[in-house]
């Protein structure tokens, strides 16, 4: 469908509406247009339908009722207003008309498209890189405020802030924050506090107020100034709800002055109780390692290494008992054995007493001179024999000696 | 620098600092009782100073010529 024409072609109806429907579809899909309301109807489907012009044009438009939900006035003929949306073509009427997605009142209407733009710019420029934010202070001493001087933004800053973090000193800069001049006040307030080069944080904000009221933190000349400073800064502009140019480029957007005093200053009250924690867990750890330590010190007097020389003496004194003992039954040994031995020969003695001989009945035959006859060469006829018996001793003479084997 | 010159900050990060190697394990004992005293010690600075601050406000004026100066606001 979207060839471009040729020069010399013929189109059906439905070839050039499709061609026109493609270009005026693709130009002009998001587009901001300003315009007086007329026709207004509010169809009992919920959709708006109207008309927007001025002297010269008007422009059909519908406002389905899903987008119209959100619109925050009540739209009326003749009122001026900016819508934003994108324009549709419809073939079978061969009309084009606006789908609008986005209305406002006139004068905030430019003021959107303003912020818009603006913030587009600055984006583009890269001024909102989270690379770019500077960290705040963790307990600041000199802490700089720019706002209005009277207003409870201040107050609740000042009443915040001395409740938290006594120990910082504040540096008011009361400027205008509304109105004619305001922005370039603010801007300027940042400049001369980073040239008294004093403060390690900015506040920079105002109380709730409506679009018109919070516009000079919308304004370029402000979100140069931040983004120039060196201090880092927190921006905190009217309420919650409220997002301002300023909170883009600030290093720390609070939702409220009052959240911004929190967020800039630690509370004492917290670091009281964490100076008792801390302090409580040191000395229970101190004590832990000394009891550690102490074990530690247990457990190396009672090691072999030191007690060595006492346990050398027991080992001695048992090695000497040990010997003793040996000693003594070596000699006991001894004793007993030489005991044993001489019961032996007590025994073989006795054995060989020829007395015990005698008991038996046998006789020892000596000659006169007493030498005892062992054999019959040691006799002859007539020789004297002493004949001693168990009892008693007989003398006699020897006769018929014949020698013969005893068998 | 004497500790009454020192930031609350530059005393906050010293104790954050010993706090943590404290914790770990590996100190020598004699170390660790040094560093506990004088962890200590650092909480009772911070502690005074927290006791005795008192907030000072001092509002920036114009002056005649042009510039600013500081006046103190109670």
């Amino acid at each position: 469908m979207a060839q471009a024409p040729e020069l010399n072609s013929t189109f059906s109806v439905s070839q050039i509406t499709g061609h026109i429907q493609h270009t005026l579809e693709k130009g002009f899909s998001s587009v901001w247009v300003k315009g007086e309301i007329s026709n207004l109807t509010r169809h009992s489907s919920g959709h708006w339908y109207f008309s927007l012009k001025d002297s010269g044009a008007q422009l059909g438009s519908v406002m389905f009722r899903h987008q119209n939900e959100s619109v925050r006035f009540e739209p009326a003929h003749g009122m001026e207003v900016t819508a934003h949306g994108k324009i549709s073509v419809y073939p079978p009427q061969g009309r084009y008309q606006l789908i609008v997605d986005q209305m406002l009142p006139a004068g905030q209407g430019d003021l959107h498209l303003a912020f818009e733009n603006l913030k587009k710019k600055l984006m583009a420029e890269g001024l909102f890189d989270p690379s770019l934010k500077k960290k705040l202070p963790a307990y600041p001493s000199h802490i700089g405020i720019i706002t209005s001087p009277t207003g409870a933004a201040i107050r609740d800053m000042i009443n915040i802030l001395s409740r938290r973090w006594p120990l910082a000193r504040l540096i008011l800069l009361p400027v205008k924050v509304q109105g004619e001049g305001a922005a370039v006040e603010i801007a300027r307030a940042i400049e001369i506090l980073n040239s008294l080069n004093e403060c390690q944080v900015l506040l920079v904000g105002r109380g709730g107020g409506s679009l018109e009221d919070l516009w000079a933190f919308n304004e370029e000349v402000v979100a140069r100034a931040i983004t120039q400073s060196q201090i880092p800064i927190v921006s905190a502009v009217g309420h919650e709800t409220d997002i301002t140019i300023a909170d883009f480029v600030a290093d720390q957007r609070a939702p409220t002055p009052s959240a911004a005093a929190e967020l800039v200053v630690p509370d004492q009250l917290e670091l009281i109780r964490w100076f008792s924690q801390v302090e409580q867990s040191l000395q229970s750890n101190m004590r832990r390692k000394m009891e550690r330590h102490e074990q530690r010190l247990h457990a190396i007097a009672a090691s072999y290494a030191l007690k060595r020389p006492e346990l050398m003496i027991a080992q001695y004194v048992q090695k000497l008992d040990q010997m003793e003992d040996k000693a003594l039954r070596a000699t006991q040994d001894k004793i007993s054995k030489a005991a044993a031995r001489l019961d032996n020969l007590f025994v073989s003695v006795e054995a060989i007493n020829p007395l015990h001989v005698l008991e038996k009945g046998y006789a020892v035959i000596s000659g006169a001179k007493g030498v005892v006859i062992r054999s019959i060469d040691e006799v002859s006829d007539g020789v004297e024999l002493h004949m001693r018996l168990k009892d008693g001793e007989i003398i006699s003479i020897a006769r018929d000696v014949k020698k013969r084997k005893l068998k | 620098m004497s500790e009454k010159d020192k930031s609350f900050e530059d005393l906050m990060e010293e104790l954050e600092t010993l706090v943590a190697k404290l914790e770990g394990q590996d100190l020598k004992l004699d170390d660790a009782i040094k560093q506990n005293e004088r962890a200590l010690k650092l909480i009772h600075l911070c502690r005074d100073r927290l006791d005795s601050a008192r907030q000072k406000i001092d509002k920036l004026v114009r002056t005649a010529e042009g510039g600013f100066e500081k006046q103190a606001l109670d």
